[in-house]
């Protein structure tokens, strides 16, 4: 009886977990979502990662470069305000 | 009956005449041609007639193409030690031709498939020759980055 009552527990928290444990590619392609940056979720998510590990081994030095080479790889048209904004999220979703 | 064979037979004959002049005036045409679609394969004609070295075009990968240099360096430290420094040289020695000798590497490239790099490493100069797109943010870059920078060769 209690073996049961314990697999429901474990059953319940499981179910339970999942929705709010969704993966960190999924969580930072919707905070995107809100600056209107849209495209592919797997590119973003790699973008951002890289962006960590250039600031990282010092390929950009700062926030301000890190941008420049975002804008330089979101679509045409991205402005410089979503490029910051991307910034700041990979940073925040990515970076140790 | 034999009246109407002959002239269908010289019809026949002047229409072929006709054709083959034309074939050798297309051929003539796409000769004068200055660049046709075979410049373009399999290495395309930016990179033919860039006077970056492999460190700078890597370099220019790194920054607008990332995700494409990513996937050329993870492939490339998946191989043999000795593959990876076989396609460094390679590389090296590329941009180190003509324009007149890449392009006849390029022929032997699109027809000697027992070279030993290409066995070693099929996909080696990918991230040089294999998309155009990239070739072209490539190119348009490469200039104003130090010409032998060989970190870039680990990501």
């Amino acid at each position: 009886m209690n073996g049961m009552r314990l697999a429901a527990i474990v059953a319940v928290a499981i179910a339970l977990a999942a929705p709010a444990h969704a993966d960190d590619d999924t969580d930072f392609a919707n905070q995107l979502h809100t600056y209107d940056i849209y495209g592919p979720r797997d590119y973003n998510a790699w973008l951002g990662k890289i962006l960590c590990d250039r600031l990282h081994k010092g390929v950009d030095a700062n926030a301000f470069e890190s941008t420049h080479f975002v804008a330089a790889n979101l679509p045409r048209g991205t402005t410089q305000v979503q490029a910051w904004q991307f910034v700041a999220a990979a940073i925040s979703y990515y970076c140790p | 009956m034999n009246g109407i064979r002959q002239h269908r037979l010289r019809t026949v004959l002047r229409g072929g005449v006709a054709f083959t002049t034309l074939g050798i005036c297309g051929a003539a045409f796409a000769a004068s041609a200055a660049a046709d679609a075979t410049d373009d394969y399999p290495i395309p004609h930016r990179m033919i007639i860039t006077t970056c070295t492999a460190e700078q075009i890597l370099a220019a990968a790194r920054d607008f193409a990332p995700i494409y240099y990513q996937r050329s360096i993870i492939d490339k430290h998946n191989k043999p030690p000795e593959a990876q420094q076989s396609a460094i040289d390679s590389a090296h020695y590329f941009y180190a031709l003509s324009p007149a000798d890449r392009r006849a590497y390029s022929e032997q490239m699109a027809t000697n498939f027992a070279d030993p790099m290409t066995l070693a490493w099929p996909n080696w100069a990918k991230i040089f020759f294999n998309n155009k797109g990239v070739a072209a943010k490539e190119t348009d870059n490469c200039g104003r980055y130090p010409p032998d920078d060989t970190s870039l060769w680990d990501g």
